[in-house]
């Protein structure tokens, strides 16, 4: 108050009436609360730094240590990208980190107007409070959705243009894309690799270990050599690769840009689910520390824990859980997450409580409307 | 969701009123602790205005209530003529306030609090944020980070705050707190000049002598009702009269006072008598107290009507002069 107050520019007594326009009453934030918001959990710095470490930095170091890596000794280590990187990267990191640190951005959303006195002002403006609380579902959303998105073009992008050349199948080099024909003919002209090499099921005629000198070699426990036709081995290695076929087929060069559009949006639901979640519970309880713990339980702890294995009496209450509802909806071709067998396409049994997609779709609704509804409700009935 | 509109005839009702704070049987309790008790209070439009009481009173209760920080129980009250809380947005549209110690995002600079704030209320508001700043003298730190704020500056930056809205009426919970003396000042001759420019600043506070350099009018709150409220002026003339006598001989001069019953009190002192005389006495007795005491033959050195100095005032009519004494 260093300047003459008498003299000093001040409001304008002619403004004094309550413009048309204004609108404060609304339960509908304007453009600039949702900016303004913004700016406020852009410059939490230590906050940012925590997204775009899990979102951004956590996959982009990892790949580029491979590509390093692969590019100083391609023999010793393989290339950078490719399908079966995408799928650990997006379901083994992205999907759980990328929920725990959306979670982390709603409970501070939620919470820090009350935690910083700013919510008093706030309520002191005339502003509706639910134009308050809804002003923080985009602006955390407009920063949320883009590191996601950002993240996972990088991982999109490693994952196809560091591709591995060939289809690194079982350990054995085979052509990608193969239909089933074309795959029993690669293997009818590569017996020894696919007979040594691939899995197989049933009683199969040849055992596996051929010497390079054609002869075979019993597996170990049995006696003797035994010599077999080149065409037995031939149909035999054909009967490999039927019994192998779905399972090649899983495997490609690199993720296919539906699989990637799939992957992209799940991975963001389930970041958009962690905000609104942490939004509301942390209005809920007033504070940040206590929901963004239970938000990393309920993730890290309880989902996995109840989705897996039906509980007597208990599968409806399972089917509810937002974790196991997000897994139901996981694109084919990713492997489970949450520790889970087979994937959405991988062939295996899922091992998943079962639910169908049109309620783990009504659960996910459910949890974002249940859990905005509660925070909008507690911060329009709150003491200030 | 959204709150009623301001109709024409609540919009004419609202121009027309002249208090800026109206509250009628304004009732807040905490359990069975009632912290705003039954509060009939006038707040005229266009003055300074003291909400005065001891720690715990209520005031910063009743405010709250006010600002629909938290609600009431029962009663009703309007701002600025406007009936809140069924016209709330429109009541605080031209309201400013600052509410227990002002607190802001400390990582974010000041201006850029100011900009939340004044998203949250008219467009117009966005382009008061420096005539704001300017006159509160922040305008050389304002986009320095609230974490490296004094408590003077937060207080300033509070005011600032309260600015953008162009209010009618700003309500200060205890301005001073935090501030030195110079701030104090400066403090003082804002609300001045605000007052001058046709506004009402309603402020609470326990420091008696900075309301009564500062307020035209006051309320007295004691264990959460309104006890007295009115001009200073007014209140002070109402209060009880004290005289200091100097004398030769004090003991003798209190039985000679006693026999008449001119005083309401008489202390017997060191140097002399303490008369308290009875609200409203005319100063003729003055004058006849001195004849009284000349014509028994006591000396009077000196004889002293003493101002009485809103705390002095506050003290009697409030439960403290109870527990001080």
């Amino acid at each position: 108050m260093s300047t003459d107050v008498h003299s000093a520019p001040g409001p304008s007594r002619s403004s004094a009436r309550t413009s048309a326009a204004d609108r404060r009453g609304s339960w509908l934030p304007t453009g600039s609360m949702i900016a303004t918001r913004i700016l406020e959990l852009r410059k939490r710095r230590g906050l940012m730094a925590a997204l775009i470490v899990v979102n951004i930095g956590l996959p982009a170091i990892f790949l580029l240590v491979r590509l390093i890596a692969h590019a100083v000794a391609p023999k010793s280590y393989g290339p950078a990208g490719g399908y079966d990187i995408f799928t650990a990267l997006v379901a083994g990191v992205m999907y759980g980190f990328g929920f725990i640190v959306a979670a982390t951005l709603g409970c501070s959303a939620g919470s820090t107007d009350l935690t910083e006195g700013m919510f008093r002002h706030l309520v002191i403006t005339g502003r509706s409070r639910l134009a308050l609380y809804f002003a923080r579902i985009p602006a955390g959303l407009a920063i949320i959705v883009p590191l996601v998105a950002t993240g996972f073009t990088i991982v999109c992008a490693v994952c196809v243009f560091a591709a591995p050349a060939k289809l690194n199948y079982q350990g054995v080099n085979v052509p990608a894309g193969l239909s089933a024909s074309s795959f029993e003919n690669w293997a009818a002209s590569h017996p020894k690799e696919v007979v040594c090499g691939f899995p197989s099921r049933g009683p199969i005629g040849v055992p596996c270990g051929i010497k390079p000198n054609g002869t075979i070699v019993t597996p170990p426990g049995t006696s003797g050599f035994k010599n077999i036709t080149p065409a037995q081995l031939k149909n035999d290695a054909v009967l490999i690769a039927k019994q192998d076929y779905v399972d090649y087929s899983q495997h490609f060069l690199t993720p296919s840009t539906s699989l990637m559009i799939d992957a992209g949006l799940w991975i963001e639901l389930e970041a958009i689910i962690g905000f609104i979640v942490g939004l509301g519970l942390s209005s809920l309880m007033g504070q940040r520390t206590l929901p963004v713990v239970l938000m990393i339980v309920l993730e890290i702890i309880l989902t996995p824990l109840l989705t897996h294995s039906v509980i007597p009496h208990m599968i409806n209450v399972q089917r509810g859980i937002v974790g196991l509802a997000t897994a139901h909806l996981e694109p084919g071709g990713l492997p489970h997450v949450f520790g889970g067998g087979g994937g959405g396409g991988g062939g295996g049994m899922s091992s998943l409580v079962p639910e169908s997609t049109l309620s783990a779709s009504l659960v996910i609704v459910g949890w974002l409307v249940v859990w905005t509804a509660l925070g909008a409700w507690r911060m329009a009935k709150r003491d200030a | 969701m959204s709150a009623p509109t301001l109709d024409d005839a609540t919009r004419s009702d609202a121009s027309q009123s002249p208090w800026a704070v109206e509250t009628h049987g304004l009732t807040k309790r905490f359990g069975d602790n009632v912290a705003v008790n039954d509060v009939e209070l006038l707040v005229p439009r266009g003055c300074a205005f003291g909400y005065l009481g001891p720690n715990g009173a209520g005031k910063t209760t009743l405010i709250r209530v006010l600002l629909g920080l938290t609600h009431a129980d029962a009663g009703t009250m309007s701002l600025l003529g406007i009936p809140v809380p069924r016209h709330r947005p429109q009541a605080l549209a031209r309201v400013g306030a600052i509410v227990d110690e002002p607190r802001f995002h400390g990582h974010l600079s000041g201006r850029d609090n100011l900009r939340i704030l004044a998203a949250a209320r008219e467009p117009a508001a966005r382009a008061r944020i420096d005539a704001s700043l300017e006159r509160v003298g922040m305008s050389q730190r304002a986009n320095d980070r609230v974490s490296k704020y004094s408590m003077g500056m937060r207080q300033r930056l509070g005011v600032a705050a309260c600015l953008l809205g162009d209010p009618q009426l700003l309500v200060l919970d205890e301005p001073m707190n935090g501030l030195d003396p110079a701030g104090m000042h400066e403090m003082r001759d804002m609300i001045l000049s605000l007052v001058s420019e046709g506004r009402t600043v309603m402020l609470s506070s326990h420091l008696l002598d900075e309301v009564e350099r500062t307020c035209d009018a006051v309320a007295i709150v004691d264990r959460g009702r309104v006890i007295r409220q009115g001009p200073i002026a007014e209140l002070l003339a109402g209060a009880t009269m004290q005289l200091q006598v100097e004398c030769s001989s004090p003991e003798r001069a209190r039985d000679v006072l006693a026999v008449r019953a001119l005083a309401t009190q008489i202390e017997l002192e060191a140097s002399g008598l303490a008369i308290h005389l009875a609200a409203g006495t005319e100063r003729s007795v003055i004058a006849e107290i001195n004849r009284l005491l000349v014509e028994d033959g006591i000396a009077v050195y000196r004889l002293q009507e003493m101002q009485v100095s809103l705390e002095s005032w506050f003290l009697e009519v409030t439960s403290r002069l109870g527990e001080s004494t």
